[in-house]
């Protein structure tokens, strides 16, 4: 079953997805990369990448199409990788320029961190973007992230420098937040 | 060769390549418990468990084939003896490399530290494109975040719960310096 939310669903990644994604990449201002990428990424590009990944049972990533439950039509991309089992672990999100302001980043976002925190039981969430993205830290707060570190000056998009920003949400944070969910990890 | 050689040259130290026969000391100091989660090696081989010979020498052969990195022996020119290692990765970007630098303990607070960093820090800020030299370390290493204080760095950040030790979670400290400071310091 793919993972739900009231108005999203997060589901595995499938061929006919390429296309999509790679609009997504191509488009300055959806790319989500805090280095600008040449937006001339193909839909080989993106399939070979999908059929390279390989089966495991020790997964330390997870990549899913956004869909909207009503019309299905592909909404964005959202992404966990780099995880430490019980640890931590990073996330990063693209969603497609009509669907902005539509509030489907942040229940896509509660939606993975539902599953992070419940089925993987990490301690930590983290992200990464930089300050000339205040729609991605708007939504991170948004959603309980705190600014955990600034790096000056680092990143340089569109002709200006920004900071690189990272962002984290611990454990202990998110179940105050859900006072419905408890927390059965065992504490450290 | 002269060029090199004089760039990488302090008036108490040198830094060069590794070289195979320098196993055994670093197998010796990488033991030090004093350097437990401290060691700055790749990520596969543990920060903290006792280390092999064999390990050791895996930790060589990763930084030989290491991709935009740089990772050196500090030599005391007085021994001609490798009493640490200097590492440097701009993998994300060589406007920002990331910096660590270790010494064997018997060579702490004599100065041989401060030596190698202003080497590491004049051949990035004079000869590559570097704007931003980051580094990092937990927060529990008072030592090490004086010393990057008194070398013009600022703490940029707190990434919290990055590691556990003696019962409790610690965190890392992100730690710049931009290049307009460095001439400060410097010039100082």
């Amino acid at each position: 079953m793919a993972l739900e939310g009231t108005n999203v669903i997060l589901r595995e990644q499938r061929p006919e997805d390429m296309q999509f994604l790679v609009d997504l990449r191509n488009d300055l201002e959806t790319q989500a990369w805090s280095k600008t990428l040449p937006p001339d990424y193909t839909e080989r590009m993106f399939l070979t990448q999908f059929e390279e990944r390989e089966f495991s049972y020790d997964r330390d990533d997870g990549r899913f199409l956004i869909e909207s439950k009503e019309t299905e039509e592909k909404i964005g991309y959202i992404s966990f990788t780099g995880l430490e089992p019980r640890w931590d672990v990073t996330i990063g999100i693209m969603i497609a320029k009509e669907f902005w302001g539509d509030g489907v980043a942040v229940e896509a976002l509660e939606v993975l961190l539902l599953f992070l925190f419940e089925e993987l039981g990490v301690r930590v969430v983290r992200l990464w973007t930089h300050t000339g993205n205040p729609r991605a830290v708007g939504s991170a707060e948004k959603l309980g992230f705190k600014l955990s570190y600034r790096r000056r000056e680092s990143i340089f998009k569109g002709g200006k420098l920004y900071d690189n920003v990272s962002m984290d949400f611990l454990r202990e944070e998110y179940y105050a937040l859900y006072p419905e969910l408890k927390d059965n990890l065992p504490p450290l | 060769m002269k060029i090199n050689a004089e760039i990488f040259r302090n008036e108490n130290i040198f830094l060069r390549a590794f070289e195979p026969d320098d196993v055994s000391v670093l197998h010796a100091y990488l033991n030090h418990p004093a350097l437990t989660g401290r060691r700055y090696i790749p990520w596969s081989i543990s920060n903290d468990l006792p280390l092999s010979r064999a390990q050791a020498e895996a930790i060589l052969e990763k930084w030989a084939k290491a991709e935009k990195q740089f990772h050196l022996a500090v030599v005391a020119r007085d021994m001609e003896k490798v009493i640490g290692h200097a590492n440097c990765d701009w993998g994300w970007d060589p406007h920002c490399p990331h910096i660590s630098l270790v010494l064997a303990p018997d060579y702490h607070r004599q100065g041989y530290g401060s030596e190698a960093l202003n080497v590491l820090l004049s051949y990035l800020f004079e000869h590559t494109q570097a704007h931003n030299v980051g580094g990092g370390m937990n927060d529990w290493n008072q030592a090490a975040r004086a010393f990057a204080q008194e070398h013009g760095f600022s703490e940029s950040g707190t990434m919290r719960r990055a590691g556990l030790r003696n019962g409790e979670f610690s965190d890392w400290i992100g730690v710049d310096i931009l290049r307009p400071e460095w001439q400060a310091v410097k010039g100082a």
